[in-house]
């Protein structure tokens, strides 16, 4: 590997506007070769307009990109070699799933035994090679996707750009896609880098993830990280569920912090992110399944249960804070175990201190 | 070929549940073709198997002197007969003529349609409002007007003079060249529209993944833009080739009768020449390169169907 030193996708600095519409706030991400790198955020957030500058759809209107070291802004689309799986696949209508295949490799003059084998393997390697000289009209939705990733695969890209492919597809589908698309990506050993505005897609597959929100990055990290560590409150509430509570700040010490609730409880947590909190008041997150009950309403703060929702493996509370605070809570459902608390049940809710976070944005 | 029995079916199945009741919607149609397309072409065709009377009409004899008099002349004394290609070559001369405005038409129109139909909603509307703007004139005015541009003093010619481009005055009028442009701007929408349709109709996600995947621009312009809207081009063809091989106008006032064109060549046969059948010989011969043509079109996207 000659680019060991590199990032196999460098962004400094890039921002994009439309007229008077800034897309993307200037941001600098830098994605390793072999990575599997999700760009995670709502529509409307920037993602895709990332992802087409990367490709070469989109000029920059500042900053640079460099591909393995080298800047790639002056390169038009067709001279990168970075391919693309499109959102609505954009196969060749006329031309036979093995042809579409071989495309990227016509044009890149391959001779053409090569191109042939090439083009095999890359329709083996998506379980298409039954269907070479059919149309991509007589396939099913899951099968053009699987020629898409196919005919982007084939040429041998350094990096491979996938636009929210999987968001055509129907749910059984798209779980079972997550897992071959990882598969392949390892196998192959190409630089993924995935868009998409589904959370749970992005946890599943990436070594990380880049959550981005108004045309700003909001945080790079792990799927563990950016869950358990959300660094502000659009990631808290975006990534999984969470339960927002108002806090006091007491004292803070390094980057832990002890806040006062609003019945006077107190909680010890860890500040998010960098910043230290400038204000005396800020947000404490708490994930659903951090939060526990207890009958004894003399622990943690006073609620009552206004929900009891079973849902297969947890059954989800709704507690109502006397301060009018809706929190919920989850448990895993024991071995045959009713529903503990039932509606209009008064219950004491502990918050574990080591998964509160405190959000000073 | 199981492909293609496989995408057909949804076409093939509503086009066979045709009710009564629907049949009723067609009749006025069906009726109105019959009286004034079916009928009248049947005429034509029993004309031209009938000798030519005195002062114009028909004599009720059956002959086929009509269709020989299209290839050889009959020595008036011998009564033998000798090849004569003057019918002929004005026939190949429309056919070059229809041929030179369709291919004029698809070069302008092309890119003309493309850019139409890549500009953003709101303006399109208005660029397809100019390309119809010249229609709001008679095709006869029109025709008149372009003359007047084209004649030896016309303003062309004076501004090349005055220029000092030229010293005497270009020939551009009564030619071939100036029947050909005639043809060429009569016809043009009818190109620019169908082409249009088919491009607006294109995913253009197409044309970002052939750039994606190392196609040039005129890569892709063949390779997926052209495959794309080819029943476009095929239907503009068609609509520019089949009426400038028939045309009365352009060839009558830009050709000055010097450069005659099929029509003209029947619509004399009528007028002056009052040769009825003679006439109605040469319309059924032209209808007849009219359906080899489109014939040759049908099959060729049938045979790609297939495929």
């Amino acid at each position: 590997m000659e680019h060991t030193d590199h990032a196999a996708i460098s962004i400094r600095q890039v921002a994009k506007r439309f007229g008077t519409f800034t897309a993307l706030e200037k941001i600098s991400l830098d994605i390793a070769s072999n990575e599997f790198f999700t760009l995670l955020g709502p529509s409307g957030c920037g993602k895709t307009t990332l992802l087409r500058m990367i490709g070469g759809f989109e000029s920059a209107s500042e900053g640079e990109i460099h591909l393995y070291g080298e800047e790639i802004e002056n390169l038009p689309a067709n001279k990168r070699p970075i391919n693309t799986v499109f959102q609505q696949y954009a196969l060749f209508p006329h031309m036979t799933v093995l042809e579409n295949v071989s495309f990227g490799m016509r044009m890149q003059k391959v001779p053409k035994s090569e191109l042939e084998t090439r083009a095999q393997e890359a329709l083996a390697l998506v379980q298409l090679s039954d269907f070479v000289h059919r149309r991509p009209s007589q396939l099913s939705g899951g099968q053009q996707q699987r020629v898409a990733l196919a005919r982007a695969l084939a040429p041998k890209p350094k990096v491979l750009l996938l636009d929210e492919p999987l968001s055509a597809l129907d749910l059984k589908l798209r779980q079972s896609m997550r897992f071959e698309l990882k598969k392949i990506q390892q196998k192959t050993g190409i630089t993924f880098i995935f868009v998409t505005h589904d959370q749970e897609e992005a946890l599943t597959m990436s070594d990380r993830i880049a959550v981005m929100s108004a045309g700003r990055l909001q945080q790079v990290g792990t799927a563990r990280e950016i869950y358990e560590n959300p660094a502000n409150k659009f990631v808290a509430n975006f990534i999984g569920e969470t339960n927002l509570i108002d806090a006091t700040i007491i004292a803070t010490s390094g980057n832990e912090a002890t806040c006062k609730l609003f019945d006077g409880t107190t909680v010890i947590c860890q500040i998010a992110g960098d910043a230290k909190p400038p204000q005396k008041l800020g947000t404490i997150s708490i994930r659903p399944e951090r939060l526990q009950l207890s009958r004894d309403t003399s622990k943690g703060l006073k609620g009552i249960v206004t929900q009891s929702v079973y849902i297969g493996t947890d059954t989800q509370y709704v507690i109502n804070l006397a301060n009018g605070t809706e929190l919920t809570a989850r448990s895993q459902n024991a071995q045959g175990s009713s529903p503990a608390f039932e509606p209009f049940t008064e219950v004491g809710v502990i918050i574990d201190n080591s998964a509160a976070r405190l959000l000073v944005d | 070929m199981a492909g293609a029995i496989n995408s057909s079916p949804p076409i093939a199945s509503s086009s066979q549940i045709v009710s009564r009741s629907q049949l009723y919607l067609l009749a006025p149609a069906i009726a109105l073709i019959s009286l004034f397309l079916v009928l009248p072409l049947s005429l034509i065709v029993i004309f031209s198997f009938l000798e030519p009377g005195t002062y114009g009409g028909v004599e009720w004899v059956f002959t086929t002197k009509a269709y020989v008099q299209f290839l050889f002349e009959e020595d008036f004394l011998t009564e033998a007969l000798a090849f004569n290609a003057d019918y002929l070559s004005i026939f190949l001369n429309s056919l070059l003529l229809a041929v030179v405005s369709t291919v004029l038409c698809l070069l302008i129109g092309f890119p003309t349609a493309y850019f139409i139909a890549t500009r953003p909603e709101r303006t399109r509307t208005i660029w397809l409002f100019a390309v119809t703007i010249p229609y709001w004139v008679n095709l006869l005015i029109r025709t008149v007007a372009m003359l007047f541009l084209l004649r030896d003093q016309g303003p062309i010619n004076i501004f090349l003079m005055k220029l000092g481009v030229i010293s005497e005055p270009l020939h551009i009028a009564y030619s071939n060249f100036a029947v050909g442009l005639g043809l060429f701007y009569s016809y043009l929408p009818f190109m620019v529209l169908p082409i249009y349709a088919s491009i607006e109709r294109m995913d253009f996600a197409q044309v970002e993944a052939a750039h994606d995947l190392y196609a040039g621009r005129w890569t892709t312009l063949r390779h997926i833009i052209i495959p794309a809207v080819k029943p476009g081009i095929i239907a503009g063809c068609l609509l520019v080739f089949i009426p400038s091989l028939g045309a009365f106008i352009a060839p009558d006032i830009l050709g000055g009768g010097k450069s005659l064109m099929i029509g003209n060549l029947i619509a004399l046969q009528f007028q002056g020449s009052r040769n009825w059948p003679f006439g109605a010989a040469l319309a059924v011969i032209l209808l007849t390169i009219i359906l080899i043509v489109l014939m040759v079109f049908a099959r060729r996207s049938a045979r790609e169907a297939v495929k």
